[in-house]
């Protein structure tokens, strides 16, 4: 029954595509009534990029090249291009970029940003120079002033077809939507809103411009919902541009971090006995983060941090505020005016540097296993007793790690009877079992049980 | 070449399923009417927040006072015993039903108890009553197979062979095809009592659908291959508690136990010795009060070594066995493993703390949602590592489909920490603030504070 299914379905969209295609030429060829202003708009077609990488993934137990196809556009003549993290991460290998010429030269990640799911490269500048190759160069729009119902074109290279352009309208300015380990584990979403249109999004479009009629960039194309309908989701240009900076400077967007999960407040302003427009919920605080060592708890109230009135009743109001505390300084000395029952407090919190969930990973070869390393996120979120350690993320089959009994998710806390802080220790470790092989005991905790496992040569 | 192979082995499978169904003569057939009035079908509700949901099972006559025993897994184990409703027996091949009463179950097995009315009992036939067999490998026997209650639960024939006998720790054998129902009973050729079936096992099939071979496990509900070994079964018979919802469970305090395997135990120094590793004492156990800590290895129980089951995680299930078989106030000398240093700790047994199935439950109608009382299992699977008497709120255990309490974001196994601003510490006391929130005319909502996971979320649930 579902094999039967299946074949009409691919056929329909590959149907869909064909004749979504045939709609384009026709548009192009005839050239009646066209929105788009011509000359800036062809420049804009001109620094969209196709994108092709291969990357190490240690999923199964040994690191493996997996490849893949984005978009990405030419924001500068010294030849800076933006796309998704999702596109390209530190953990790729080769980066190809395909130029509108149509001609290949490479490119170097010159720094990445999960939280907005951004990445900036710079192509082969001496080589481009060399093979005398041109490009032209993308500007930005303003997201700020684009208006709902505003028509946008989103252009990319989606299943691997180069240079697809597709035109919808803005439909919702600030889209709230987070995922705390969307982009292959790492955290997404959480200090941006996201621009929402219905110019068709397909996989492949990742990291390519969403552009006004004038050809400037509003937004970067990023996700969309599989299975719906035009819900096609982009990161603002406001975001974009502060990100793509910290990353040509820095390689690398620092936040700081206190450790408070923010909850909406919406219809409870009445419970709280609270001003109009003012105030933010904490849902959660994490043990031991800046927030918890301050005294600030669960079902507090923020009213202002350093002076500035907070307003956090609805989804959408909540990543401008934690994209407000993540932008001071790391180390920086807030005031929190908190609301507790009847009282308000003022609290100092002095904020810490934002880390990922997702550690170091490695392969161990001949051991056929890879780890992550245990990071004070994760620790946390499985409620760990400490943040040492490595977590399995995969064994190979007929591997000693696998022979041994790991499995994906133990966390391997002592080996031989020592305790093993972190990633370095097991490098040591596995560098002596190389030279001189014998069996290694490995004490491994799931879910808070103990098991004893054995590698052997 | 595959594919016939496998149209083979399924073929041969139909047909052997067609043998063991068979209701070929009897040669034992005067035995087997006798035998079936030893077996009983038990049928009950189990009742909850907005259903009920019937459950039927298989039971034996253990007495001549209609005292009927069920498997373990023939009562949920979180089910309060109040909400188990309707207790009522049919006797084989017959569609009247007659009036039974839940008597509770068995520390050390878990296997429940049922007494038959009055009326009936002098038509029930005691397994003790029967010669017990002692069995061989490829011993025949034969089972009594129970139908659906279309069929008036009528008793059908069944046939097989003894196929092998394991102790895991209970002595359990396995016949080379279905021998009887889970729950009924099975006969040595001359009529002695051979076994009780249990459920069946998983069996590993592939299946093939169009072409694409999937993998399936596949259990028949209603007929088996395993069964607990009489001569072994019926020295544990009848530990009938002294009422249903007592709890005289004993309890040491150790959490995730795991059974050390061979090459472990080598590496350790521990020789071919069977050992078990505790992962976690709870504080304010019997095994924290002796001095257990984390880590620690048990190596023997009163003097005698760990028996080396197969498989290995056998260990495990026999070591609890020994904590469930003694009483509250006896004391266990464990032989001990700390860092390779060896050393003897006496414990002392306490009563458990109470089981989920014995917290106080209370409904909310206006707001949809159950909370029950926080137990030492709920310290356990929240990885709170409380102090005994530590109670950090209150645990949601119903929340009504599209309710107040449901569209506020409740969840099944929240634990509320806050109702409307005042931190819970007792069950009592949530009740008490609850019913005054659900009577308070000029409320129209709250908020709880609600912890899941790692996590904390602050809800508002609407009251009207």
């Amino acid at each position: 029954m579902l094999v039967k299914m299946l074949p009409p379905s691919i056929m329909l969209k590959k149907g869909k595509l064909i004749v979504g295609l045939g709609i384009l030429v026709i548009s192009f060829t005839l050239g009646p009534p066209f929105a788009r202003a011509g000359g800036s708009f062809d420049r804009l077609l001109e620094a969209v990029v196709r994108i092709d990488v291969r990357e190490t993934t240690f999923a199964g137990g040994s690191a493996r090249l997996v490849s893949g196809v984005g978009s990405g556009v030419i924001m500068s003549r010294d030849g800076l291009v933006m796309t998704n993290a999702h596109v390209v991460s530190p953990q790729a290998v080769d980066i190809w970029v395909t130029l509108a010429s149509l001609e290949r030269v490479r490119a170097e990640l010159l720094g990445w940003d999960h939280w907005t799911d951004l990445a900036l490269l710079r192509l082969d500048m001496q080589d481009i120079e060399e093979r005398k190759l041109g490009f032209s160069v993308a500007r930005f729009g303003r997201s700020d002033s684009l208006k709902p119902g505003q028509t946008v074109y989103a252009v990319g290279t989606p299943h691997g077809l180069s240079r697809t352009v597709t035109k919808g309208i803005i439909s919702n300015k600030e889209r709230y939507y987070h995922d705390p380990s969307g982009i292959r584990g790492y955290e997404t979403g959480f200090f941006n809103t996201w621009l929402q249109t219905d110019a068709a999004i397909n996989p492949g479009n990742s990291g390519g411009p969403l552009v006004d009629s004038a050809g400037r960039v509003v937004g970067i194309n990023t996700r969309t919902y599989l299975g719906a309908d035009n819900l096609g989701f982009a990161i603002p240009e406001k975001t974009a541009r502060q990100v793509m900076e910290a990353l040509e400077e820095k390689g690398e967007v620092e936040r700081s971090y206190i450790g408070l999960s923010p909850g909406f407040l919406q219809d409870m302003e009445g419970f709280y006995s609270l001003e109009a427009n003012q105030g933010m919920l904490i849902n959660s605080v994490d043990p031991g983060s800046p927030a918890a060592m301050a005294g600030i708890r669960a079902s507090d109230i923020v009213l202002s941090i350093d002076g500035r009135k907070l307003d956090g009743r609805f989804p959408e109001q909540i990543p401008p505020i934690r994209n407000l505390i993540a932008s001071y300084p790391i180390g920086s000395t807030l005031t929190f005016e908190i609301k507790r029952g009847d009282n308000t407090l003022s609290l100092s919190v002095e904020t810490e540097r934002l880390e990922s969930r997702v550690g170091e990973e490695w392969a161990f070869e001949k051991w056929g296993l890879t780890v992550r390393e245990v990071s004070r996120t994760f620790a946390r979120e499985l409620q760990l007793e400490s943040d040492d350690g490595v977590v399995v993320i995969g064994t190979q089959s007929a591997f000693p790690a696998e022979k041994a009994g790991l499995l994906r998710g133990d966390v391997i806390s002592k080996v031989n009877q020592a305790e093993l802080v972190g990633l370095e220790d097991l490098k040591e470790i596995y560098e002596n079992f190389d030279s001189n092989p014998d069996a290694l005991l490995m004490e491994t905790q799931r879910n808070r049980t103990v098991s004893y496992k054995v590698i052997k040569p | 070449m595959t594919r016939r192979i496998i149209q083979g082995i399924v073929a041969w499978g139909y047909i052997s399923l067609c043998l063991s169904k068979s209701f070929s003569a009897p040669a034992v057939d005067e035995l087997f009417d006798e035998r079936s009035a030893s077996i009983l079908v038990v049928e009950f509700f189990v009742e909850s927040e907005i259903g009920r949901r019937p459950t039927s099972v298989n039971g034996i006559v253990i007495d001549s006072n209609g005292v009927i025993q069920l498997s373990a897994s023939a009562v949920p184990s979180w089910v309060p015993v109040d909400k188990l409703k309707e207790f009522k027996v049919y006797r084989l091949g017959e569609s009247d039903s007659h009036d039974a009463t839940y008597l509770g179950s068995d520390r050390e097995h878990g296997w429940h108890y049922v007494q038959a009315e009055e009326a009936i009992r002098d038509k029930l036939k005691p397994i003790t009553d029967y010669p017990l067999a002692e069995l061989k490998t490829g011993q025949p026997l034969w089972g009594i197979g129970v139908a659906m209650k279309d069929m008036d639960f009528a008793p059908y024939f069944m046939r097989a062979e003894v196929s092998t006998i394991q102790k895991l720790p209970e002595t359990v054998g396995f016949t080379t095809s279905e021998i009887t129902s889970p729950g009924s009973l099975l006969f040595t050729n001359e009529g002695s009592l051979a076994g009780w079936g249990s459920s069946a096992l998983n069996m590993e099939r592939y299946l093939t659908i169009e072409g694409r071979r999937y993998q399936a496990y596949l259990r028949k509900p209603d007929q088996t291959t395993a069964f607990y070994v009489a001569s072994e079964l019926v020295k544990s018979l009848g530990n009938i508690p002294e009422s249903p919802d007592i709890n005289d469970m004993t309890w040491l305090g150790v959490v995730g136990l795991q059974t050390i395997d061979d090459e472990v135990a080598e590496l350790m120094g521990l020789g071919d010795q069977a050992a078990i590793s505790i992962s976690q004492i709870l504080k304010g156990s019997p095994a924290a009060k002796a001095g257990l800590v984390e880590r620690d290895m048990v190596l023997s129980v009163d003097g005698k070594p760990l028996k080396r089951y197969t498989p290995r995680r056998v260990v495990v299930a026999d070591f609890e066995q020994q904590i469930a078989g003694k009483a509250i106030g006896d004391s266990m000398l464990l032989g001990i493993s700390r860092g390779g240093e060896l050393m003897e700790i006496e414990v002392v047994l306490e009563q458990s703390p109470k089981p989920v199935r014995q917290a106080d439950r209370m409904y909310f109608e206006k707001t949809g949602l159950t909370i029950r009382e926080f137990v030492v299992y709920d310290n356990v699977s929240l990885k709170l590592d409380l102090e005994l008497d530590e109670i950090p709120g209150v645990i949601v255990s119903f929340v009504k489909p599209n309710s107040n309490a449901y569209t506020g974001g409740s969840q099944n196994g929240d634990l509320i920490k806050e109702i409307d601003g005042v931190a819970i510490h007792g069950f009592n006391q949530a009740v008490s603030i609850m019913e005054g929130l659900e009577s308070n005319e000029s409320k129209n909502d709250f908020v709880m504070l609600v912890a899941r996971g790692a996590e904390t979320s602050v809800l508002r649930i609407a009251l009207d």
